[in-house]
Parts: C-alpha cells; sequence; structure tokens
C-alpha cells in the first residue's frame, strides 16, 4: 500500500504552476514548508499511525518535501531571470578595453614559438659588449674590415661597445653553457648609421645555435627550410647558396622568393627576384675552439637573421624609424 | 664585380650566360640585379664574397666559372721579363706594412690615345679611357685583379720609391686633385722627398703620366689590407684599388700583374726596360690542408667518395696530393682549415643536393631565460588591461638624465648621443603621438632596458614604464597593485613614483629586479569560507587611508582583503571611511562569531593608532 497518493501533489503542482513572481514564489514555500506548512502538518499526523505505517508514510512526505525544494528552486531560477528588456538593444556594445603588443613583439613571438617546438631556450646577454664577445670570439681579429670604428657603436668607456650583432650573445652562450644547447636570442643591436627609411642605429636581430653531435649541413638545411615554410606559409620558395660570414664554415644564406613579383624582379628585391631571409652556417671550428669546445665531439649551426624588415612587410610600414619613435597607434 | 659576358668569353668557353650566373649565384658570388646592356654585351653585378678578392678580376670570375662548368680556363699568355739591376731604387720602411714591392722602370715609350680593342673593354668594364699607359694598368687590374701604378719618372726625384708611413704635416695631392692632409697612420709611397702616392689607394697629380711622358716607374704592391682599409676609410677615397688592395691578395699577384702589363706595354707603347726590382721581405709560405672524408662528410650531410671529392678539388684548379692532402695555389689565400676545403665541395657539387633534415637527437634541457619570460608574462597581464607597448630607441640625447648616463663615443647623429637613463622621454614622445590619432585616453607601457654608470662601470638594467592620459590617477597606481596581484613580488610604494606630467597625464617606471613567479591563482575553496564584515568610522581629515588599511590587514591574519565600500567624504575635520572586509580561513572554522571578534580587535587597534571613532 502506497501513501505517495494521500500526498497532496496535485494541489502543489497547481500552485507552482501558477506562480508569477518571487513573492509569489516565498508565499509558496511558506504554504508548504512553513512553521504551519503542508509538510509539517502531514508530519504531525504521523503519531497516529502504527509504527511501520509511520515509518513508510515519512519516507513518502521526506520525497515529497524533496521535491518541492528543487521544485521551488528551479522556479526561482526562471522567475528570476524573466527581466523585461525596455531599452534599444540595437545600441553598438560596450568594447572591454584591450592592448595591443607591439609588431615586432609579435613578430619575435611567432618565430620563438617555432623554436620552442624545437626544443630551443630563449636565451639574452647584455647590449653594452665587449670587444671579446662581439668580435674577437666570433672569428673577428682586430684587422677584420667588420672592426672598423665606422660601423660600430663605441661608448665612452674603454673597450666597451654596443653589440652590433646577436651574435655576441651566441659566443657568450657557447662559452658558459654546457653542450648540447638550442638558443635562439631575440634582441635590439646598434650600428653607427645615419638613420633613413631602411636603415635606423637601433633595430632587431634573431639568432639561433644550435650544437650538438654529429649535427650537418643538412640538419641546418632542414631547420631552416621548415621555419621558413612555417612563417612565410608551406608553398614559399627558397634559395639555399653558399655564403661568406667569418662566423661560420661552410657558410650559407637562405633566401625567399620575392612575395610582390613571385621572383619576376622588382622594386622590393632589387630586381633580385629572391629576398635574403637569413644568414647561416657551420659554427667555425675557431669559434668553438675559442669557447672551450672540445670539436672534435661537437660541432653545430649558427643562423641569423634582421627582424625589422620582415615587421615592415608583414605590418605595412615603409619607414623603419616608425617602429621605434613611438609614433605606431593602434586604434581601438 | 662588374662582368662584361664578352670580355669574360676570353678566358672561359660558354654559351647559357643566365645559366652561368645562377650557378654562380649558388656557389657564393650573388648575381645582384638583372644584366645591363653595355658597348653591345650583356655586363652582370656579382656580389663577391669579403673574403674571396681573387675574384675581383676577370681571371677569377673565369676559374669559379670553369669549376661550376666544368671547363679548363684560357688563361692569356704570359711572358716574364727579365730582372735588371738598373737606375732605380725601392725601399719597404716597415715589412709590417708592406708585404711586397715591384717596380719595373721603362724608357723610350710613347703615351697616346690607346687601341680600339683596349677602348672597348674598359668601357664595358666602366673605366673611362685615358691614354695607352693609365689604359693597360687598367686593363690589367681588372683581369689580374692586382692594381699597379705608372709614375711618370721625370717628376720623381732620384728614381727612387720609398713605401713608408707619412709623417706628420705632409700633404699630397691626388689624381683628380683632391688635396689631401697625411697622418702618420697612412701609408704612402714616396720619392727622395715628398710622398708621391697613397699606398694601396691613389697615386699623386704630380707625378702622374701625360701624353709627354717617356719614361715610368711602373709600381705593384701587396700592402697590409687593414692599413688600406684604414687610409681609404680616413680620407673618404675608395677606388677600384683600394677595394681590392683592402683584402688579402697573395704577393705572387705583383709579379703577375707586372708580368702581363710590362708586356703590353712594350707591344702597345714601346720602350725598352732599364731596370726591375722586387723588394719580398717576407716569402709567404705554401699552405697544404689535409681533408678527410669522414670530416667532410659527416658535417656536409652528403655521402660523398674520395674519387668525387678529388675531382671535385681538381675544378677548383687544386692540386690534390695522395691521401687529400691538397696544394692550395698562391690565388686562393682565404682556404686556411678543413672546413674551407668542406665548403669547396660542397658548393662545387651544389648546395642544392645538400639533403633536408631536421636535427634527431633529443633536445637539451631548457636554458630559458626566466627574465625574457617575465617580461613575457607582464605584457600579456599589460595588454589585457588595454594598455598598447611600444618599443622605443635606446639611443638619445636626455636633457636631463636621471642616472649617470653612458655617453657614445662616435655618434654620426648629433640628437643620439647617449643610452637613456630612463623610458620617460621615449615614452611620453609617444604619448604626444598618439594624442594627435586619439583624443580620449592612451595607455601606453614599454618593457625595455636604462642603461647607467656606476662604480663597477656601465650597467643596464630592465625596466617597465608606463603612461597614461585621461584616466584617473588610481588606474596607473593599480598597475602596480596588479603586478603584485599576479607575481609573487612585492612592490612597495617606494619602489616607484607617480609623476604628475599635466593633469590627468600620469607617469611611472619601475625596475623588474624584483618581479617574481607567477602566482598561481586559486580558485575560492567549496564551501567558500568567507565571510564579509563591514567597518564604518570617522578619522580624522588629514588620514591616510592606504596606511590604515594596511593595518587592517596586519591586525588579523584573517582579514584576506580590504576594500572601500565608497569614497571617503569629508565633513568638517573628520572624514568617514567605509571599509568592506573580507575574511578568509583555510580551515572550516569561519563563524560570525569569529569574525565578530576580529572586527572588534580591528576597530580597537585603529582606535588607537588614527583616532578612528566608529560611525
Amino acid at each position: 500500500m502506497s501513501f505517495m497518493s494521500n500526498l497532496p501533489q496535485k494541489d502543489f503542482e497547481k500552485d507552482l504552476e501558477s506562480v508569477k513572481d518571487l513573492k509569489q514564489l516565498e508565499e509558496l514555500r511558506i504554504k508548504y514548508l512553513g512553521r504551519n506548512g503542508v509538510i509539517n502538518n502531514l508530519l504531525k499526523g504521523l503519531g497516529k499511525l502504527s509504527q511501520e505505517q509511520r515509518k513508510e508514510q515519512g519516507k513518502a512526505i521526506n520525497v515529497f518535501k524533496n521535491k518541492i525544494e528543487t521544485e521551488l528552486n528551479k522556479k526561482r531560477s526562471m522567475v528570476s531571470k524573466k527581466t523585461v528588456i525596455n531599452f534599444d538593444t540595437s545600441l553598438p556594445g560596450t568594447k572591454p578595453a584591450v592592448g595591443d603588443l607591439h609588431p615586432t613583439t609579435q613578430v619575435i613571438r611567432k618565430i620563438n614559438e617555432f623554436f620552442r617546438y624545437l626544443g630551443y631556450s630563449v636565451y639574452d646577454g647584455p647590449e653594452i659588449e665587449t670587444n671579446e664577445y662581439n668580435f674577437e670570439k666570433l672569428n673577428l681579429p682586430l684587422d677584420h674590415p667588420a672592426r672598423e670604428l665606422a660601423d660600430t657603436l663605441y661608448i665612452k668607456e674603454p673597450e666597451l661597445l654596443l653589440r652590433t650583432h646577436t651574435s655576441s650573445v651566441e659566443a657568450r652562450a657557447l662559452s658558459h653553457e654546457k653542450m648540447p644547447i638550442r638558443i635562439v636570442v631575440p634582441g635590439k643591436v646598434y650600428r653607427n648609421e645615419t638613420a633613413n627609411p631602411t636603415n635606423n642605429s637601433m633595430f632587431y636581430q634573431y639568432q639561433g645555435v644550435l650544437v650538438d653531435k654529429n649535427v650537418s649541413m643538412a640538419n641546418l638545411k632542414g631547420t631552416l627550410i621548415e621555419f621558413v615554410k612555417f612563417l612565410y606559409g608551406p608553398d614559399t620558395k627558397t634559395r639555399f647558396r653558399c655564403k661568406y660570414y667569418p662566423e661560420v664554415e661552410p657558410g650559407a644564406g637562405l633566401d625567399i622568393e620575392c612575395t610582390f613579383c613571385k621572383g619576376r624582379g622588382c622594386s622590393v628585391c632589387k630586381y633580385r627576384g629572391y629576398i635574403e631571409a637569413l644568414g647561416c652556417g657551420m659554427i667555425h671550428p675557431n669559434l668553438l675552439k675559442m669557447c672551450k669546445i672540445d670539436t672534435s665531439k661537437w660541432s653545430g649551426f649558427a643562423f641569423g637573421m634582421g627582424l625589422d624588415r620582415l615587421v615592415m612587410l608583414q605590418y605595412g610600414i615603409s619607414d623603419i624609424r616608425r617602429l621605434y619613435d613611438g609614433s605606431l597607434t593602434f586604434l581601438d | 664585380m662588374k662582368v662584361p659576358i664578352t670580355w669574360l668569353k676570353d678566358y672561359i668557353d660558354f654559351t647559357n650566360e643566365t645559366e652561368l650566373m645562377d650557378k654562380l649565384t649558388f656557389a657564393g658570388h650573388m648575381q645582384d640585379g638583372p644584366p645591363q646592356e653595355i658597348a653591345g654585351t650583356h655586363v652582370y653585378d656579382l656580389e663577391i664574397r669579403q673574403n674571396r678578392p681573387d675574384c675581383l678580376s676577370l681571371l677569377g670570375i673565369a676559374r669559379e666559372a670553369g669549376a661550376v662548368l666544368n671547363k679548363k680556363v684560357k688563361y692569356p699568355q704570359i711572358k716574364p721579363y727579365k730582372s735588371q739591376v738598373g737606375p732605380t731604387r725601392i725601399e719597404i720602411a716597415d715589412p709590417k706594412l708592406c708585404y711586397r714591392f715591384n717596380t719595373v722602370t721603362i724608357e723610350g715609350l710613347k703615351v697616346s690615345e690607346s687601341p680600339q680593342w683596349l677602348k672597348d673593354k674598359l668601357k664595358k668594364y666602366g673605366i673611362k679611357s685615358v691614354n695607352n699607359l693609365v689604359d693597360i694598368t687598367n686593363f690589367v687590374m681588372v683581369e689580374v685583379g692586382q692594381p699597379l701604378h705608372a709614375f711618370d719618372r721625370a717628376k720623381i726625384k732620384d728614381d727612387v720609391l720609398i713605401m713608408r708611413p707619412a709623417k706628420k704635416g705632409e700633404t699630397l695631392t691626388l689624381l683628380g686633385a683632391k688635396k689631401i692632409s697625411l697622418t702618420q697612420d697612412d701609408l704612402v709611397i714616396t720619392d727622395s722627398q715628398k710622398p708621391v702616392g697613397l699606398g694601396g689607394v691613389m697615386g699623386g697629380k704630380d707625378t702622374s703620366v701625360n701624353r709627354e711622358t717617356d719614361s715610368i716607374i711602373l709600381e705593384c704592391a701587396t700592402y697590409n689590407q687593414a692599413v688600406v682599409r684604414r687610409t681609404s676609410l680616413r680620407h673618404q677615397i675608395r677606388t677600384e684599388a683600394s677595394t681590392r688592395l683592402e683584402k688579402f691578395l697573395h704577393p705572387k699577384l705583383t709579379e703577375l700583374a707586372l708580368q702581363r702589363a710590362v708586356g703590353l706595354i712594350l707591344e702597345v707603347c714601346g720602350g725598352v726596360i732599364v731596370a726591375t726590382t722586387d723588394a719580398y721581405p717576407k716569402k709567404f709560405a705554401e699552405v697544404s690542408i689535409k681533408l678527410t672524408l669522414d670530416r667532410l662528410n659527416n658535417l656536409g650531410g652528403v655521402k660523398f667518395t674520395q674519387k668525387q671529392v678529388e675531382e671535385i678539388l681538381k675544378k677548383l684548379e687544386l692540386e690534390v696530393g695522395p691521401s687529400l692532402n691538397i696544394k692550395i695555389p698562391y690565388f686562393r689565400t682565404d682556404l686556411e682549415i678543413q672546413e674551407d676545403l668542406i665548403e669547396e665541395v660542397l658548393r662545387i657539387h651544389g648546395y642544392d643536393d645538400i639533403p633536408s633534415q631536421l636535427p634527431v637527437n633529443p633536445p637539451p634541457r631548457s636554458i630559458d631565460s626566466m627574465d625574457f619570460i617575465r617580461e613575457e608574462q607582464i605584457r600579456d597581464l599589460y595588454a589585457k588591461a588595454g594598455l598598447d607597448e611600444q618599443i622605443t630607441e635606446p639611443l638619445t640625447n636626455e636633457k636631463k638624465s636621471i642616472l649617470k648616463p653612458v655617453l657614445l663615443e662616435n655618434s654620426l647623429n648629433a640628437d643620439k648621443t647617449m643610452l637613456r637613463t630612463t623610458l620617460r622621454d621615449g615614452l611620453l614622445g609617444a604619448l604626444t603621438s598618439q594624442l594627435k590619432f586619439r583624443k580620449n585616453t592612451v595607455k601606453l607601457f614599454e618593457i625595455g632596458k636604462v642603461y647607467f654608470l656606476d662604480s663597477k662601470g656601465p650597467q643596464e638594467k630592465v625596466m617597465l614604464g608606463v603612461v597614461t592620459s585621461g584616466v584617473e590617477y588610481f588606474f596607473i597606481k593599480g598597475l602596480v597593485d596588479l603586478l603584485n596581484d599576479h607575481f609573487e613580488s612585492k612592490f612597495e610604494s617606494s619602489d616607484y613614483s607617480i609623476e604628475v606630467i599635466e593633469e590627468n597625464v600620469y607617469f611611472f617606471e619601475i625596475s623588474l629586479e624584483k618581479i617574481g613567479n607567477v602566482k598561481i591563482k586559486k580558485p575560492l575553496s567549496n564551501p567558500p569560507q568567507v565571510i564579509f564584515q563591514d567597518i564604518s568610522l570617522y578619522v580624522p581629515t588629514k588620514t591616510e587611508v592606504g596606511k590604515l588599511i594596511q593595518e587592517v590587514l596586519k591586525t588579523s591574519s584573517l582579514v584576506s582583503k580590504v576594500e572601500l565600500g565608497e569614497k571617503p567624504q569629508v565633513s568638517g575635520d573628520k572624514k568617514t571611511v567605509f571599509l568592506h572586509v573580507q575574511f578568509e580561513s583555510p580551515d572550516k572554522n569561519l563563524t560570525k562569531d569569529l569574525t565578530d571578534k576580529e572586527k572588534k580587535k580591528i576597530v580597537t587597534v585603529l582606535e588607537a593608532k588614527f583616532k578612528a571613532k566608529v560611525r
């Protein structure tokens, strides 16, 4: 015999349906769950029943009570949500203010993403450098043309200069870190130039270094061609050719087909059909030796690129000076 | 290097010039732009590698062409002249500055217009014809790659040429009439009295040849290339001669160039040799390099056989001895170590044929720069907070430096004489630019280094700078609090100061040395053990509410946050402070009673320390 049928379930459902607002809902709650409410009265009536019936009826009342609570809660959220919109919803929304990162930062992040995936760490070093790390350890002895006063910005302190390339950080890493290493170095570099639309005395370079056992030119080429395809798209045409840099031997240059003229030759690529994207090569044994690395055990490659031209192409900026003179404005 | 196709064909046979230029580009000499049409031939411009001065000659280019096309070079017939003791004497004052110095003295020649073939050749290369004698020296320079110079012997005092550093106060009028003051760092050629040529760069005007000349001293020398380069830079004179002599040319070339020139002069201008000289104080040693096949294949990533390697090296006119002992010919001054030869094999074989393969070893442990990572995290945080990032140039000219600045020694720009000591000027400049485009609010930040001198010398440190316009003071202040919320670092008010630039324009910068790790932000425990209590007070008007809030936090360890419920209102000598205090407990025993007690404790302290009264 079930006592559920004795309980005023139908009444509750009817009452619930008629509730229109929170006030009526509260009245309903008092009616059923209040001190003198339906449930309490039902519980009071239990005393008249036999022990067995009491147990069963008690259980049924509890189930009913839980149901009431659940239904009231459900109704509450429904009633309270029913707010009337009485304003012009066609007005434009209010955007939260979100800032933008500098284009150079954005390009650095994109490139870092690729090299991190291949296990490279982002490494940095000082901008005020010594001759040792900026030149000597990079196989650039005193009489090398790259060391002419004209290119390098010296500071009024003996033997110190502003790094002319991020290769200085390569020399630091090779001198101080344990091999094997994989690092990339994005950073500011300085040259003594009169500023014009394509040259500035401060600009950004991106350097990469990998030293490990059994590293070959094939690894260098594989890494950089994948990189260029990541950066410029999978169909990018490349040219991997022999090129001279004192820091590497053998040396190479990776060019990409000019995206503007598709290799036919235009003013952007100086009628070459290709744009020089990266300089690279196998780290020169002199350099490894100067950094006290055993060349019979370790070999490696290094690559470097200017970032500014890349940023300018991607963001449609025609004058390098604008990148760093504070005039870059992002409108919200 | 300009390469007139018809002239190049004197030394090497080929039909498809486009193919050749492509191959040379891949082999290291990049074609720079499309060819020009000059005097009926295509002239290509090749970008020659810095360490290959041998390729600043058509014979050098022909050798490269021979290697990539697998053809033999057709060398011109050069007949050595007989050395002859005569009236001309020469001297090298310092063998560290000049490695070899040769002359040939010729009498009874006739200077006149050049024959047509000679004029045509020089025109294609782009050198103006002067007379047969000068044209022959230029022709030989382009063909062989070694510059030479003819002096009018009648104008050389005592028939003597000396190679020595210039003396202070000496001057020289160069060809083209430019008069220069010489320094002790310049190397000059003098006669018995005065300078007659700027070593490796240009001859003097007063001793130059003309149509009346009938006797010459033809001079050819190998210099310390750095001396030539610096002299050329110092006097801002770059010539066809200096661009070659500032690089590592082998002394053997002086002999070859003179033989070639003398042969042509005797044929075209007539005359007889009356004296030859040769000062070569320290003979250059022959170079041999051993190449091992294993090293080549490991580094190159290509599997060569010894036979293949030998064939490639022979194409480059290198002498291949037993077990890959390679004798380096005089013209290849760039080949010094085994890796140089590995590059030779690879580039002639073709860089295109090197396979592409990602490194196979597992990546080593990260050595990421934590500084860089934190900077990136702050960039993200501030961009989320609505600030735009700027990067401004550290080279500047500060009117007022806040630290002892690092000054530049040799800047070309008057407005860039030092490194910045603050991000302020750059960011304020950026603000001014931005306000042209944005009328209402501008919020900018920069993360970059400042530079200064201390007792240990020049230092650099990373700063975070912020400038805002059109937002209230507490917005910019809140940006520092944001750092404290997100990083395990505590920036106190003594770590920075907010500068009021003008009404509604604020700036601060803060050193990132102190920045800690990113805090892990935990969600509220469930059910939340949080109870709020409001404290409403009167305090004397001058009370610093920020300090009062700090006191609340200090007084009860259960307080996790204190916020102002409303802005303090001043009335008479007192103001209202309405604090919304959040109590939080990691254990479950947080009760109303407990927080009531804590609240009481707080009020007692505030009454005592801040003369506060409960409202």
